[in-house]
C-alpha cells in the first residue's frame, strides 16, 4: 500500500473563516518506509496523520491510494473504501476509545466491521494480543477497564493491529507512559514494522523515538514541511532545531554544546553508543 | 446551525453593557407581557419591542431570521393544530378541516409567544457573557437560598457547563474518527452503533468529573459558603430605565387585557 | 514544614495499601523530587500532602497543622498547592482570570484583593493579556502555566507538581518546569515534584523512590543514582546523561559520577582535554 499526498492543503471551518493548518504538503509513504513527522505542538502534525489515515479529506490538493486518486473514508465507494481498510490509526491515548465488555469484544470491533466471519475474527483477536504482549487467555475475557493504563494503550492498539493494516499510523503512542511502557510500545512497533511489506508513520515529538526508530523524518512548522530526510541528517541542523520547536535528545545537546567550543564531534549521533564512540574518539585523537 | 441559537457575540453597544440581571428580569416582564397579549395581533404589536433592542445591540436584522430558522417546522405545527382545532365561526373549509376566525387568532397569539419568546431569550444570550448571565442568575436566586435553594451551586454548574462542553465536544469528535478508523459506521442512529461512541465519551466525562472534583477541593473549594466573588454586579441608570421600559411593557399589556377583555 | 509520619493508606476495596509505613520530611524551600513506576503509590503520597486524603494509619503535619483535623483543611490546602497531570480537569472557569480567581474566591477574599492577585500570578507565569480567553483555546503548556498562577495566587508554601509535565510536549515541558524553579527562587517556595522523569528528578536537592507503596530510596540525586540495582528493580533507569557518563567511565575515561546536567558532563569533558 502506498499512500500519496500532492499539494495537500487543509484549513478548519470555524465562524464562518478558514483556519489554515496545513500548507502544500507532498508526502509519500511507500512498504518498508518507517517515516516519523515531528514539530512543535500546533504545527499540524496530528491533522496530517488523520489526512494520511483518510479521516479528514484535503480543502486542495489530491491523496492517492495505490497511484488511485481516493476520497475520504466513509466517503469512497467501492474500491477507495476497501483500500482504506489497508491504512490503521492509533490516535494520541487510545486507551480511551475502550468501550466493550471484555478485551477479547473490543479487539473483534474492528474485524467485525469489515464483515468477517466469527473463527476469522477469534484468530485476529488472538494474534493482535500477542503481537502486543499480551496473553490472549489471560486477558481476552477481562474488563479493559480493569487494566493499568500501559496495559489498555496495548489493548487499543491490538484493536487496530486486528484490522490487519499494511500502514500503521501512530500519533504520540509512548506519550504519558513510563519508561517501563514506553519500552513496550516500541517494541511492538518494531515488531510490526519487520514484518514483510508493511509500513510505519509516527507522529511523535519525542525526538529520542525518532532517531531510535524512524528512516525518514519530516519535521512540520506552522503548517509547512520545514525539514525533510534521514535523522542523521536532520540531528545534522544542530541548534536550528530549536527554532522548529523541537528539544533534541539530551546526548545531542551534549554533542551540539561540545561543537559549538571547538570540539571537532559529529551532531548526527542517534544513540548513546554513537555518543560514547564520538567522545572517545575525540579524545583519542587530540592526545 | 445549531452554533447560531444562544451564541455570544461580543460588542460594546448599550444593550451588551446593560447589567445581566436587569436582561434577566427584562426577559421575565416582556414573557408576562407575551402571555398577557390578549390577541394574535396585540401579540404581534408587544413581541416587536424586542427589535429596537436587537438594532441597538448592533445585531442585523438577518438575526431574527437565524433565530427563525431552525423554528419554522415546530412554529408551523402549533399553528395548523391552534387554527385546525379551535371550533368557532368558521371562515373557510380544507377538506376535514374547517378554519375558524377564533383557531387563527389563537393560532396567531400561540406563534408570536414561542417566537418572540425564543427570539429575546436568544437577544439576551447574544448580547450576555456567559458568565456574567450564570453570575446574574445566582444574584436574583440568592433571596432563595433561605428556602433551601442552592444558588451558589447552581451557578457554579452553569459555568462548569460552559468551561466542558467545547472539551467534550472535541473529545467526541476525536473518538468518532478514532472508530471510524475501525470501520464504525455512525450513519445510522441505532443505539447500538452509537455505543462505541457514547461509552467512551461516558467514561471520559466521568474521569473529568472525578479530576475536576478533587482539583477544585485541592483548591479549598467547599461549596458556597464563605465564597466570595471577583466579579461585582451594578445597577446603572441605563439599568432602571431598561426595567422601567420592560415593567411599563408587561403593566399596560396587562391593563389591556383586563379593559379590553381576552 | 511538612511532616508525614508512618503513613498508610489503603483504597477502599483494595486488598494492599497503595501507601505503607511512609515517613518523610519536606522543608520550607526545599525542592525534592519523588519518582517511582506507575502504581507505586507518588500520586497517592501528593494527595495525602494537601489532605485530599486522609492517612488510614500514622499522620501528616503540614506546618503543625493535622490533616485529619477538618477545621485545618482550608488553611492546609492554602499552604500546600497542587498542580495535577491533566491540564483540562484542573480548569474549572471558563476564562482564564476567573479560573485564577477560583481559589481566592474559595479563601473568601474581597473582590478588589481578587483581582490584584489574579494579575500579580498571571504576570508571574507569563500569561498577562489572556485574561478572558477560555482555557480551551491555549496550548497545554499555557494550560499548565495557568494551573500554576490559579494555585500561586493562594500564595502557597509548599508546590506539589503531580506529574504536571507529563502530557506536555518536550518544549512546553521544559518551560513549566523552568518557570516552577524560577518561582521557587523568587518565592522561596518549596517544590515537591512527582515525576517518572529522571533528567526533571535528578536536578532536585533530594530524591525519593517508591515502589509498590514503599520508600526504598531517598538522598542527593547523584547519591540515589549510584543504586542502580534498586532503581532497576523500581522499573527506572538512569536519565540518558548518566548513562552516558557511565559508559564513558566504562570505556576508561575518567568523568565524575555526580555530573547529572548536559552542561556538568560538557565541563568533565573539557577538564580531560586540558589536562592531555
Amino acid at each position: 500500500m502506498e499512500i500519496s499526498l500532492q499539494e495537500v492543503t487543509f484549513a478548519y471551518q470555524a465562524a464562518g473563516r478558514q483556519w489554515p493548518v496545513l500548507k502544500d504538503i507532498n508526502l509519500r509513504v511507500a512498504p518498508g518506509d518507517f517515516l516519523a513527522i515531528t514539530g512543535a505542538g500546533g504545527s499540524g502534525k496530528s491533522t496530517l496523520a488523520m489526512l494520511l489515515a483518510g479521516l479528514l479529506e484535503p480543502v486542495s490538493g489530491r491523496v492517492t491510494l495505490n497511484g488511485q486518486p481516493v476520497r475520504g473514508r466513509g466517503k469512497g465507494i467501492g474500491k477507495g473504501l476497501s483500500l482504506w481498510q489497508k491504512v490503521g490509526m492509533v490516535f494520541q491515548q487510545p486507551e480511551q476509545q475502550l468501550f466493550a465488555e471484555t478485551v477479547a469484544e473490543d479487539i473483534a470491533f474492528g474485524p467485525r466491521n469489515m464483515g468477517l466471519p466469527a473463527d476469522q475474527v477469534g484468530v485476529r483477536v488472538k494474534a493482535a494480543l500477542r503481537a502486543v504482549g499480551l496473553d490472549p487467555d489471560g486477558l481476552g475475557g477481562r474488563s479493559p477497564f480493569t487494566l493499568s493504563g500501559g496495559q489498555q494503550r496495548r489493548v487499543a492498539i491490538a484493536g487496530i493491529l486486528a484490522l490487519e493494516p499494511e500502514v500503521l499510523i501512530l500519533d504520540e503512542p509512548t506519550a504519558g507512559l513510563d519508561p517501563a511502557g514506553r519500552a513496550g510500545i516500541i517494541k511492538l512497533i518494531r515488531a510490526f514494522c519487520q514484518q514483510p511489506a508493511r509500513a510505519v508513520v509516527l507522529i511523535s515529538h519525542n525526538m529520542a523515538d525518532v532517531a531510535e526508530l524512524a528512516r525518514q523524518v519530516v519535521v512540520l512548522h506552522q503548517g509547512r514541511v520545514a525539514l525533510q530526510g534521514t535523522p542523521r541528517e536532520i540531528f545534522r541542523q544542530g541548534e536550528a532545531l530549536r527554532s522548529y520547536g523541537l528539544l533534541p535528545p539530551s546526548w545531542t545537546r551534549l554533542m551540539q554544546g561540545l561543537h559549538r567550543q571547538g570540539a571537532p564531534v559529529p551532531l548526527d549521533v542517534l544513540n548513546l553508543a554513537e555518543a560514547r564512540d564520538a567522545i572517545l574518539a575525540w579524545l583519542g585523537g587530540g592526545g | 446551525m445549531v452554533l447560531e441559537l444562544g451564541q455570544y457575540i461580543p460588542g460594546k453597544s448599550g444593550i451588551h453593557h446593560l447589567d445581566p440581571r436587569a436582561k434577566l428580569l427584562g426577559l421575565f416582564l416582556y414573557g408576562v407581557a407575551l402571555l398577557a397579549a390578549p390577541t394574535g395581533a396585540s401579540a404581534f404589536l408587544v413581541g416587536s419591542a424586542a427589535v429596537p433592542a436587537i438594532i441597538l445591540a448592533g445585531l442585523p436584522l438577518s438575526f431574527i431570521w437565524r433565530q427563525l430558522r431552525p423554528l419554522v417546522i415546530f412554529l408551523a405545527i402549533i399553528f395548523i393544530f391552534q387554527v385546525a382545532l379551535t371550533p368557532g365561526e368558521v371562515m373557510a373549509t380544507i377538506g376535514p378541516l374547517q378554519l375558524t376566525r377564533q383557531g387563527l387568532n389563537y393560532g396567531l397569539l400561540a406563534l408570536a409567544r414561542v417566537f418572540f419568546l425564543v427570539l429575546a431569550a436568544s437577544l439576551l444570550m447574544a448580547t450576555t457573557d456567559p458568565l456574567a448571565l450564570a453570575d446574574g442568575l445566582e444574584r436574583l436566586l440568592r433571596p432563595g437560598q433561605r428556602v433551601g435553594l442552592p444558588a451558589e451551586e447552581l451557578a457554579l454548574m452553569l459555568t462548569l457547563a460552559l468551561r466542558f462542553v467545547p472539551t467534550l465536544l472535541e473529545e467526541a469528535e476525536r473518538i468518532m474518527r478514532a472508530q471510524v478508523a475501525r470501520g464504525a459506521s455512525f450513519r445510522g442512529l441505532q443505539v447500538k452503533n452509537l455505543m462505541p461512541l457514547v461509552i467512551p465519551l461516558f467514561i471520559s466525562a466521568f474521569r473529568r468529573a472525578e479530576g475536576l472534583a478533587e482539583a477544585m477541593e485541592a483548591r479549598a473549594y467547599r461549596g458556597g459558603e464563605g465564597r466570595t466573588r471577583m466579579r461585582q454586579l451594578s445597577f446603572q441608570a441605563a439599568d432602571f430605565l431598561f426595567l422601567l421600559l420592560a415593567g411599563a411593557l408587561a403593566a399596560g399589556t396587562a391593563y389591556y387585557r383586563l379593559r379590553f377583555g381576552g | 514544614m511538612i511532616e508525614v509520619q508512618g503513613v498508610t493508606f489503603v483504597y477502599p476495596g483494595a486488598n494492599l495499601p497503595a501507601l505503607a509505613g511512609v515517613s518523610l520530611t519536606i522543608k520550607p524551600g526545599e525542592f525534592v523530587a519523588i519518582t517511582g513506576p506507575n502504581g507505586s503509590g507518588k500520586s497517592t503520597l501528593a494527595r495525602l500532602l494537601n489532605g485530599l486524603l486522609r492517612p488510614r494509619a500514622g499522620r501528616v503535619l503540614v506546618d503543625g497543622l493535622d490533616s485529619r483535623d477538618e477545621q485545618s483543611l482550608v488553611e492546609i490546602r492554602r499552604r500546600v498547592g497542587m498542580v495535577f497531570q491533566d491540564p483540562d480537569n484542573q480548569l474549572v472557569a471558563a476564562t482564564v482570570a476567573d479560573d485564577v480567581a477560583f481559589g481566592l474566591e474559595n479563601l473568601g477574599l474581597p473582590p478588589a484583593v481578587i483581582r490584584e492577585r489574579v494579575a500579580a500570578a498571571l504576570a508571574a507565569v507569563g500569561l498577562s493579556g489572556l485574561e478572558t480567553r477560555p482555557p480551551h483555546r491555549l496550548s497545554g503548556g499555557q494550560k499548565q502555566r495557568l494551573a500554576l498562577a490559579g494555585v500561586l495566587a493562594m500564595a502557597p508554601r509548599y508546590l506539589v507538581l503531580d506529574e504536571a509535565t507529563a502530557m506536555l510536549d518536550p518544549v512546553a515541558r521544559e518551560e513549566v518546569f523552568r518557570q516552577v524553579l524560577d518561582l521557587r527562587q523568587a518565592k522561596g517556595l518549596a517544590v515537591i515534584l512527582i515525576t517518572h522523569y529522571m533528567e526533571e528528578a535528578v536536578l532536585a536537592d533530594r530524591m525519593l523512590v517508591l515502589q509498590a507503596g514503599r520508600l526504598v530510596l531517598s538522598g542527593p540525586p547523584a547519591e540515589v543514582m549510584l543504586q542502580e540495582d534498586k532503581l532497576a528493580t523500581a522499573g527506572l533507569k538512569l536519565p540518558d546523561i548518566m548513562a552516558l557518563g557511565k559508559i564513558l567511565r566504562q570505556a576508561g575515561l575518567k568523568i565524575p559520577a555526580n555530573c547529572i546536567t548536559v552542561e556538568e558532563l560538557a565541563r568533565a569533558l573539557w577538564k580531560l582535554v586540558s589536562r592531555k
